[in-house]
């Protein structure tokens, strides 16, 4: 990272195909269907722009999922004014614009991303971010800026939360 | 019983039986090691363990191949910051210093051609051509499609490259795309500690030797542009062996994790750290020094190699540790008594025969009989040759073809049926 920081290239382009798969899974998981390697493109960008930002003593995959999560919050607010506007001004739309549903997507919303939904925003994030993107408790108190103790406790809820509803779902 | 109840009192919470599968090394070691120890403990982690397994059952999907693509090019269309921080201009000193270095040293990887060598001309292009189909769109090999090891991926993709290497110029410049994939996918696959690969156990340090062998005998076949990433890539690579040195002076299978050192692996980190040198990355004299004291002290007084035990009666000698052994003390110019290395090159010489259906014992055989240079070493260099070219319709009763596959076979074909020298 010291490397891309200082401009190189190659370097950079290094951290993207290693973390890439990781980050467009990660959007995924979060909820984020059709637009996850959009996404993925805008943390890059954000992560060259502040690379310099960047200090080596903290762990670039810290820092890489935490501009990884104000990308998704900046998203979902463009959602929120994007479905507030379709409200807002629905009646003078003389052809409805539906959500175009990309066939991949429905694969990719399966049986455990949708177990996902179940749980807060808050207890999803800490999910994502220890089963799916294997951080450690540390790093993700990192990433969402909370005591390393607090996710000890999320990851705890929301795990009995999961095996509950998975559990349910066997037995139906 | 009284016992079990008397552990179950002091089990930690389920938060922390949870953690202990989730992030095993933020317990706390004495919580750690009740936990392995408690049968209620691990039950009730059997349990958490099924719940993320199945939340794991979802296949992880790939993102479009031109991503990187497009991330880079959004870059590279993005402002740049017109700052010239001090650490960026040391960077790009330290790159041009690097390169000056590598111009300078010249990047010589191998050993001149010793002698006027009588040796078979075989034809090795149905082995490139093999290779050229075989390579899948990453660059690299996928050995588990034809025969071998998933688990040897970074290895054959070394030895490939190292196939590609011993091409004609030619042959190599119209396989500069082959060349560049494979050398980008084991870039792309290396580790931030420096090791190709992420495989662990007995395929680690095979794994990590042969990939950065490989990359360092295309590196001058390779496009310029990419010359100071594979450079990086190769000194990260060599500091990747310097760590993982054992205090004996040898290497074990899965690096400094493995107590014991073993001939084969430590050739291997030898081998791939001399020739590191040769390419201009910067090894410590001392660790070099060190593994060949180690080699040396391997050879035994009949001028054989095993895996360790080189003082013991039941020295169980294998002709591919002695070839390899024998390269890596040539290569490293340790001085023999001249009893010593005759015997050194009588048992290369003894060791021909018995190279029949062993590819990799050809490969290692012909270099080090190159590099010794025993009497009529044309003679058995040409005999050699004529052994692999007549295995090459029965690559898999080869003696590693469990392992490696076709894409071990063609590529040491390629290697072995090279013109003496390549």
């Amino acid at each position: 990272m010291i490397l891309a920081a200082g401009g190189d290239r190659e370097a950079f382009s290094r951290i993207v195909t290693r973390f890439q798969t990781q980050l467009v899974n990660f959007f995924i998981h979060l909820g984020v269907y059709n637009d996850a390697e959009d996404l993925t493109q805008q943390t890059f960008i954000r992560l060259y722009k502040y690379r310099n930002r960047y200090t080596p003593s903290a762990k670039l995959r810290s820092f890489l999922y935490l501009l990884a999560r104000q990308v998704r919050t900046d998203w979902l607010r463009k959602q929120k004014r994007k479905q507030e506007m379709k409200e807002r001004y629905k009646e003078h739309l003389s052809v409805q614009e539906s959500t175009p549903v990309h066939s991949s997507s429905k694969e990719r919303a399966t049986r455990a991303v949708e177990a996902l939904n179940i749980l807060s925003e808050a207890m999803r994030d800490v999910v994502v971010l220890s089963i799916y993107q294997g951080l450690t408790y540390k790093e993700i108190g990192e990433v969402l800026q909370i005591p390393e103790g607090t996710v000890k406790t999320r990851v705890y809820h929301a795990m009995r939360k999961l095996r509950t509803h998975l559990e349910g779902q066997a037995h139906e | 019983m009284n016992e079990a109840m008397e552990q179950s009192r002091h089990c930690p919470s389920e938060e922390t039986r949870l953690q202990y599968v989730c992030d095993p090394a933020g317990i706390a070691p004495a919580k750690a090691a009740h936990i392995s120890a408690c049968d209620a403990c691990q039950s009730a982690i059997a349990g958490w363990q099924a719940t993320i397994t199945s939340l794991q059952s979802d296949h992880t999907d790939e993102p479009d191949a031109a991503l990187t693509t497009r991330i880079l090019d959004a870059i590279d269309s993005a402002p740049r910051p017109l700052i010239i921080h001090p650490l960026s201009r040391r960077g790009w000193l330290a790159a041009a210093a690097l390169l000056v270095a590598c111009l300078g040293l010249g990047i010589h990887l191998r050993q001149p051609n010793a002698g006027d060598q009588q040796t078979l001309e075989t034809d090795s292009a149905p082995q490139l051509v093999w290779l050229d189909q075989a390579q899948s769109p990453d660059g690299s090999w996928h050995p588990e499609q034809f025969g071998g090891k998933s688990t040897y991926q970074e290895a054959l993709t070394g030895l490939a490259l190292m196939g590609y290497a011993t091409a004609s110029p030619t042959a190599r410049a119209r396989r500069v795309n082959h060349i560049t994939a494979a050398a980008n996918f084991l870039i792309a696959h290396q580790q931030p500690d420096g090791r190709f690969g992420s495989h662990s156990g007995n395929a680690a340090m095979y794994n990590h030797s042969m990939a950065t062998i490989g990359l360092i005998h295309i590196a001058p076949t390779t496009d310029t542009r990419g010359r100071p990433r594979r450079d990086r890539a190769i000194q990260l690579a060599a500091n990747y062996l310097v760590a993982e040195q054992l205090p004996s002076g040898g290497w074990g299978y899965g690096g400094a994790e493995e107590p014991s050192a073993n001939a084969g692996v430590t050739s291997w980190a030898i081998l791939s750290l001399i020739a590191a040198q040769d390419a201009g990355a910067s090894v410590p004299h001392k660790c070099i020094a060190m593994g060949l004291r180690w080699i040396n002290a391997q050879l035994h007084p009949a001028g054989t190699f095993s895996y360790q035990t080189a003082q013991t009666t039941d020295h169980d000698s294998s002709a591919t540790l002695t070839a390899i052994g024998a390269l890596c003390l040539m290569r490293g110019n340790v001085p023999l008594a001249d009893a010593q290395r005759t015997r050194l090159r009588e048992a290369l010489a003894r060791a021909v025969p018995d190279m029949e259906h062993d590819l990799y014992g050809s490969f290692l055989l012909k270099a080090a009989l190159e590099t010794a240079q025993p009497p009529d070493v044309g003679g058995l260099v040409v005999k050699l040759q004529q052994q692999v070219a007549a295995s090459a319709a029965s690559y898999n009763t080869d003696r590693w073809h469990a392992a490696g596959g076709d894409v071990y076979a063609h590529s040491l074909a390629c290697i072995t049926l090279s013109p003496s020298g390549q």
